[in-house]
């Protein structure tokens, strides 16, 4: 929501196969990236996938696992909390007290329905150690290799700074790809300004699978994040708005992605993603 | 032709009094002025009630230090109330810094949902449309300003220009909120001095106070804030870490003890 919608720059899509196919006679010189990819393919791989085999972990307030909504989807439920001078991520009731993480869970599950969700709840009765619970809980979904990472919470304290850039690069070296939500008003939020995971903005789109990929941005894409109707708390449902809603589509869309392209790295989804972008103008 | 007479020992007592008036006076108006701020954020977003959320003392909770409501009586109960942070959208947002609004579904025929029930069921109101938005000074999050329904029960969401426009009175309100605070941190201060002079029998701001500048050690808590005050953000931070393991420390000593 940092300025009006606009539409970012759609390129010339190439209807030709990713490899294969007899090449041209005079091929033209490529003058973009995206030339060499088809975007029809990627939407229909992006069609295709559906989110069976990756597990996503959703890092928030905890995940009410028995909504109806969410359809058994939910894996496993786990809380950080403290051990003496330490935080350790244990097994949890698959409950959530806030409403937030079940709405998360139920954007991914809406629209990566055979993914596998856990719940990684962070948010700690002292609002002060809530970072470190953060750091903690994104630390084990690291370790544990989950393929994605939803992170529609962030931290603005630079303190947490360096910690955070350590975790974000294994994340990306190992493979795991980070989907964190921007704040998006003055102040940077950590993770989301770091260039090895996918940063959300929200706007306003009427296909919720629609975002668009600003290159060259600390924010680079923007998902639809206004009134999205997701269930919370209760086996009830409500609107929501704000990058915490945001950040859900796209992990649902790298679940999909991931579903299809299994070996995909983070690098690659994000040349994906950006060769998707506008998306919506395309259709 | 007569010397000048020596002059009077000053009242310090009277003076550090005065003193204390005077600082609460001034945090008299600086409610005030945050009180007048949130009519305003109340008014420019069309929303029936405002509130701003800063921590309790116990820091598992969150307080309403100012709160705008369509009846006196209901104020007042919004004032007295604690909103655990873990268990509350304002909690959320103030864990996380992102602003956030939600609107129960218009699909759900039965009694809408609400989050944090707390609030709700103290004062009598249905939520049913809610923005919040983070105070922050820097990297500081002081507090949440909050949102809830719109005048005459329309139940029209608030747009993603109003929860700019909240933002925006949010930096107004940090701004309030920080003088607050060391308005508040001066008085702890005064009150101090009047306390360990009443206990050692000597004056406020006496030897003891003065010597203040050479030794450390004898710092009151006051002076110590002011002293983390003027630390970078990120000293800030840790010093506010030591002192959070510290009193988990002492607490778990005590409780065995």
């Amino acid at each position: 929501m940092t300025e009006p919608a606009k539409p970012a720059p759609t390129a010339a899509i190439s209807a030709a196969p990713l490899s294969g196919g007899k090449p041209p006679a005079a091929p033209a010189p490529a003058t973009a990236v995206d030339d060499l990819i088809s975007a029809d393919r990627l939407r229909r791989l992006l069609a295709e996938g559906n989110g069976a085999g990756v597990k996503v972990a959703v890092i928030d307030t905890g995940v009410e696992a028995s909504h109806p909504h969410l359809e058994n989807c939910v894996k496993g439920c786990y809380e950080v909390v403290r051990r003496g001078m330490n935080f350790a991520c244990q097994p949890c009731a698959p409950v959530d007290h806030v409403g937030h993480g079940t709405a998360c869970a139920g954007i991914i599950h809406s629209y990566a329905r055979q993914a596998d969700i856990y719940s990684v709840r962070v948010i700690g009765q002292n609002a002060s150690g809530t970072g470190d619970q953060f750091l903690a809980g994104l630390a084990w979904a690291i370790e544990q290799k989950m393929d994605v990472v939803n992170l529609s919470l962030g931290t603005t304290q630079r303190r947490f700074h360096g910690t955070l850039h350590d975790l974000a690069d294994r994340a990306y070296f190992q493979g795991t790809i980070l989907v964190a939500a921007a704040n998006n008003y003055q102040q940077a939020s950590f993770p989301a300004v770091f260039a090895s995971l996918i940063a959300v903005d929200n706007q306003s789109f009427p296909d919720p699978l629609a975002f668009r990929y600003h290159l060259g941005r600390p924010i680079e894409v923007e998902a639809q994040g206004i009134y999205v109707r997701a269930p919370t708390v209760g086996g009830k449902y409500q609107l929501w708005t704000g990058t915490s809603f945001a950040c859900p589509h796209i992990s649902a869309i790298v679940a999909r992605l991931r579903s299809v392209l299994p070996t995909v790295t983070p690098f690659q989804v994000k040349t994906l993603l950006w060769c998707l972008r506008g998306n919506l103008e395309e259709k | 032709m007569t010397s000048p007479a020596p002059p009077h020992e000053p009242d310090w007592h009277a003076l550090v009094s005065q003193l204390i008036d005077t600082v609460d006076q001034a945090r008299v108006r600086s409610l005030e002025a945050q009180n007048q701020l949130l009519a305003l954020a109340r008014s420019t977003l069309r929303a029936a009630e405002a509130g701003l959320l800063v921590p309790a003392d116990d820091p598992r909770n969150l307080r309403f230090l100012a709160s705008l409501n369509s009846t006196p009586q209901i104020t007042q109960k919004v004032l007295s109330l604690l909103v655990p942070c873990d268990r509350s959208i304002g909690g959320y947002v103030f864990s996380t810094g992102l602003p956030l609004a939600y609107v129960n579904d218009p699909q759900a025929a039965d009694e809408p949902q609400r989050l944090y029930k707390g609030v709700d069921e103290a004062t009598g109101l249905v939520t049913r449309v809610y923005l919040a938005v983070p105070v922050q000074q820097q990297e500081r999050i002081l507090g949440v300003l909050t949102f809830v329904n719109r005048p005459g029960g329309d139940e029209e969401p608030f747009t993603a220009q109003e929860m700019q426009w909240g933002q925006r009175f949010a930096a107004l309100a940090a701004a309030l909120l920080q003088f607050h605070e060391r308005v508040q941190m001066y008085r702890v201060w005064a009150e101090g001095e009047l306390r360990r002079a009443a206990q050692t029998g000597t004056a406020p701001l006496g030897p003891l106070a003065m010597d203040i500048q050479e030794e450390p050690s004898q710092m009151p808590l006051a002076r110590i804030v002011g002293k983390v005050e003027a630390l970078p953000p990120h000293d800030q931070e840790l010093v506010a870490d030591l002192l959070e393991v510290l009193a988990v420390h002492w607490s778990r000593r005590a409780d065995h003890d």
